[in-house]
Formats: C-alpha cells, structure tokens, sequence
C-alpha cells in the first residue's frame, strides 16, 4: 500500500477536520433537542401520577439519546482539536496524522482504543486502532482465540479487566497483552441492529480509569458510535487512489495485507476468502506471530500455504 | 360511557366493513406505503366506522428532529390540527403527551385546555369529537382524533375499532421505517467497507494470477476500470466472485 504524499496527508486531514467540527455541530443540536425532550417529560412525571411511569420511561429513553449525542459531540471534537494542532505544525511535516481513535480513547478516558466490526462468520472487516499498542492487542485477541472484543460483540455487555483478573479470566491473551504494558482492558459492544456486522469497542491501558462511571461512559461512547457516528452518510468518498476512504479511518484500518493475503490464497488454492482468512489466523496461531507478518509474507512469495 | 378506557362503543361495524378495512391495511403493508396506511385508517374510520371526518397524528420519520405530522380526511381538518399542534397547551399535544382519550361531546361546552381546538371545530360545524392516543410497546407513538356533526357520540361509531385499526396502521408504518432505515444506513456502511476490502482481494489474486506484486496488480486494475469506463470496486467484485475478467 502506497503511503499518500505529505501534500495529500495534509489535505486528508484539513477534509477531515472540516467533517469532524460539522459532525460536531450536528450532535450538538440533536443532544439539546433531546435535553428539551426528556425535560418535558421529567416535568410530567411530578404533575401527572397516573401516567408517571410512562413519562418516566419516555424522559430515559431521551436521556439515552442525550448521552450518545453528547459523547459523539466530544469524540468529533476531541478528533478536530487534534487534527488543528496536527494542521498547525506541519510547516516541518512531523508526527503523524491524528486518528479518530484516537479522540474516541481519551473521549472513554483511556489510553488507547480500538474499534472493530466483525461479518457474520467472525472476520473483521475494519480494525481501527489508536496507536501501535492498541492494534497490538487486538492482533494478540485474534491470534491467540480470546480477549474482550470477541466476548463484548458476542455477548452484548460491557466488559472490565484488570490486573491479575486480566489473567485469570484470559489466560493467554492476559499475559500476552500484560508484556506489551497494557494491565487493563475494558469493551462494549457496539450494536448495529444488524446480524451481518457486529462491532465492539475495546479501550486499553496502564491501569483502568480511577472515574467510578467509566464503564458507562464506554457505554455510551460505544452507543454514539454505533447509533450515529456509524452512520454519516457523508463518510464515503472515493480517494485520490480511486479507493473508497472512510473519513474516519485510515488505509491500515481495513487490514490491507489481510485481504490481499486471502486474494493470493483464494486464487492459488481456490479457498474462499473468509476461510483463507480463518487458515492465516491458524497458522499465525501456531508459529505465535501476528497475523500482518504471516499476511505480508503470503503476499510476497515467501510463505506458502497451505 | 362503557367499554374499554372509556370508550363509548356504538353499533359494531358490519362484517363486510371489518373485511374491506383488513384488506386496505394489508395492500398499504405489502405495498411499504407508510403514507398510504395513514390515509387508508382516515378513509376507513368515515366511510366504514361512521365518522364525519377523521385525522391521524404521527411523528414524521424522515425528519431529524421530533415532528408531527397530519392526515386528515380534507385539508380544512388537517388544518385545524395543525394549528393545535403548533399551541404549547393545545387538546392535541395533550393528548399525545398526557397520553390520555378524551371524549368531548358537545363542543359548545369545552373548557381548556380544548377552548381554542373546539372553538375552531366548531366553525367546520363538528359538534363532537374524540381524541385517542394510540400506542406502540409502551410509547405514545400518535393519535387519532375522530368528529361529528351530530349532537352526542354517533350510534353506529365504533370507537373500539376506529382505534385498533389507527394503532395497527402506526405500528405497520413504524415498523417500515425502522426497517427502511436500518437498512440504508449500515448497508451504506456495509459497502464502503465491502468494496474496500474487495478492491484487496482482488490485488492478490491479480499478484498470483500473473506473477506481480500488489502495487502492479493495482496498477492493472485500475488501467482496466479507466479503459473500460466502470468502477474499479465493480471490476475487483467481478475478480473475487467470478475470476473474470482477465487482465493479462
């Protein structure tokens, strides 16, 4: 994969930070419509007592929708902070470009964070990470068959570990993420009301939050994720390659080494893509490398397989 | 007033009415009207239930905020409701937010907070009304107001069955939507994902098909989809699904 010249990065990013402060905006208006909303109905519930209940479950139901335009409003917000600064200093071209991710991490108050949809068979279709560590840890969850994401999308709830109890409820994955630095993990599914893609979010660290409500904070960025950031129809635009960009996310993202990888297999052995996938998850598995080295290897003529 | 929430249960409607209504609501579903369910329930509640004229009040689902929208029987019904909607206190927010029934049945006679909605039905020459919350899974979901031009609550209304077939023709179209745009906004989703990943596929099928690496293998696909004038995530889709076309 070709990385985007310096000229095209910047442009990305300024297309980017222009999306991200009207994304802003929009969650901004929709989470005060739906404070007004449920402070109708809270004022009904003292007047009224034999419709309280009903009021009372109306006013939650716009509370719910409060909470997910505000953590959307400060996720965008957090992204376009970090892509004015980024903007700001690359007269000298340094660092790299911020990641949405990124903003969704420290919007849940963690370090890192990790965004991933999965198809109906369990293959990820787009792992968006923050930073190296973060993508690291999903890598060791999927080579090594178990981790929070897979029991967040699966099982619906949100899900915290940390210390020895990372260990003990993982086995492998617990020591395996526990020597890259990463003692507390915590995920929530992001549900898409559809079957053919199931999502979660998964948010690492040192150590958990000390915020007694963070696991609800999780929820709820989670919750923005998949009721509104999810779905901007504006997200997809074909890129200067003619490759259909998510503005959100970056080309590492949709694992290209993966796919092209299961392209190489599906034309050399005739497997179908989602179990060539599934045979270069096993073989990472049991030479314990990561899946990119294994893909990549496939992809230039140096591994053969089966 | 007898029957269930009060209602005032007139003459039941014949049989061959109870069919034809049935029937309307079934064609509206099938065909994924949402508008024209609506519009069936108005119609039926006139000329099969027994009401001067009918309106149906329900939230628009298209719109981004919470907005209400009306369909009446005739634009000067629709009017009236419309103006009431737009009054903090109307009968009609009331009504949708108190999530009670109310029957007034002479006109003349309201106090608030219907004095302004009866003071203009009674201009149309109604001289009673109802107005009915109709709900879905525990929400007020919109409502059905129902008028007359006679003095008490009409004989041959049933107002039992006005009500199961307004509830039934909100349910039918919030369920529509709800599925209209599930399936919109994460299929759009779906695709971009999809054709991105395809677009990969395709590179290493073309890079061990022909002995290249990916980025000639790009190179060709994207050479094919401007040469031919198609879309390079069609071309690489045909590549995946169907091994052609071939790009030698």
């Amino acid at each position: 994969v070709g990385h985007p010249d310096p000229r095209q990065d910047h442009d990305a990013a300024r297309q980017a930070f222009q999306f991200a402060v009207r994304a802003a905006e929009l969650a901004h208006e929709a989470a005060e419509h739906a404070a007004v909303m449920a402070a109708r109905q809270e004022r009904k519930i003292q007047s009224l007592s034999s419709t309280a209940e009903r009021h009372r479950r109306m006013a939650a139901l716009h509370r719910r929708t409060e909470r997910c335009q505000r953590a959307a409003e400060r996720m965008h917000v957090a992204f376009a902070r970090s892509l004015e600064l980024w903007l700001s200093r690359q007269t000298d071209g340094i660092g790299e470009r911020p990641r949405f991710l990124g903003a969704v991490a420290s919007t849940s108050g963690w370090q890192g964070a990790v965004l991933t949809l999965y198809n109906h068979n369990g293959v990820e279709r787009l792992v968006a990470a923050s930073d190296a560590t973060a993508r690291r840890t999903h890598e060791l969850e999927v080579t090594l068959a178990e981790g929070p994401s897979w029991d967040a999308a699966r099982g619906g709830h949100v899900t915290t570990e940390h210390g020895t109890r990372l260990e003990r409820r993982w086995p492998r994955y617990g020591p395996a993420v526990g020597r890259i630095g990463v003692h507390a993990v915590s995920a929530a599914p992001v549900d898409l009301t559809v079957d053919h893609l199931r999502g979660a979010l998964t948010v690492v660290g040192v150590a958990a939050p000390t915020l007694a409500s963070s696991e609800s904070l999780l929820r709820d960025v989670a919750d923005a994720l998949a009721r509104t950031v999810l779905r901007v129809p504006s997200l997809v635009q074909p890129d200067s390659r003619d490759l259909p960009s998510l503005e959100l996310f970056g080309d590492e993202d949709f694992q290209p080494a993966l796919h092209q990888a299961a392209g190489v297999l599906h034309e050399r052995c005739g497997w179908d893509i989602d179990n060539a996938i599934a045979l270069i998850r096993a073989h990472a598995y049991a030479e314990d490398r990561p899946v990119q080295d294994i893909a990549q290897e496939v992809v230039s003529g140096g591994l053969l397989l089966p | 007033m007898t029957g269930r929430a009060g209602y005032n249960v007139g003459a039941l409607a014949t049989e061959q009415s109870l069919r034809t209504a049935l029937l309307g609501v079934a064609h509206a579903v099938e065909a994924g009207d949402p508008g024209g369910l609506a519009r069936w329930c108005v119609e039926s509640c006139t000329t099969l239930l027994g009401a001067t004229a009918a309106a149906v009040v329900d939230r628009d689902p298209a719109a981004e905020f919470e907005q209400w929208r009306v369909t009446a029987t005739d634009a000067s019904v629709r009017e009236l409701i419309e103006l009431d909607l737009d009054l903090p206190t109307g009968a009609c927010r009331d009504c949708l937010e108190t999530g009670q029934p109310s029957t007034i049945p002479d006109l003349s006679l309201a106090g608030e907070p219907w004095t302004e909605f009866a003071a203009r039905a009674r201009e149309l020459r109604f001289t009673w009304t109802h107005a009915d919350p109709l709900w879905l899974r525990g929400n007020v979901i919109g409502a059905l107001h129902l008028f007359s031009d006679s003095a008490e609550t009409p004989e041959e209304l049933d107002l039992e069955l006005a009500h199961a077939l307004a509830e039934l023709a909100l349910a039918a179209g919030v369920q529509q939507h709800a599925l209209d745009e599930r399936s919109t906004e994460v299929a759009q989703l779906h695709t971009a994902l999809n054709s991105r990943l395809v677009i990969e596929q395709a590179k290493g099928i073309i890079a061990a098909r022909h002995g290249i690496d990916v980025e000639q293998a790009f190179a060709r696909l994207r050479k094919y989809a401007r040469d031919h004038r198609r879309n390079i995530h069609d071309v690489a889709r045909d590549i995946v699904q169907h091994h052609a076309p071939d790009l030698t």
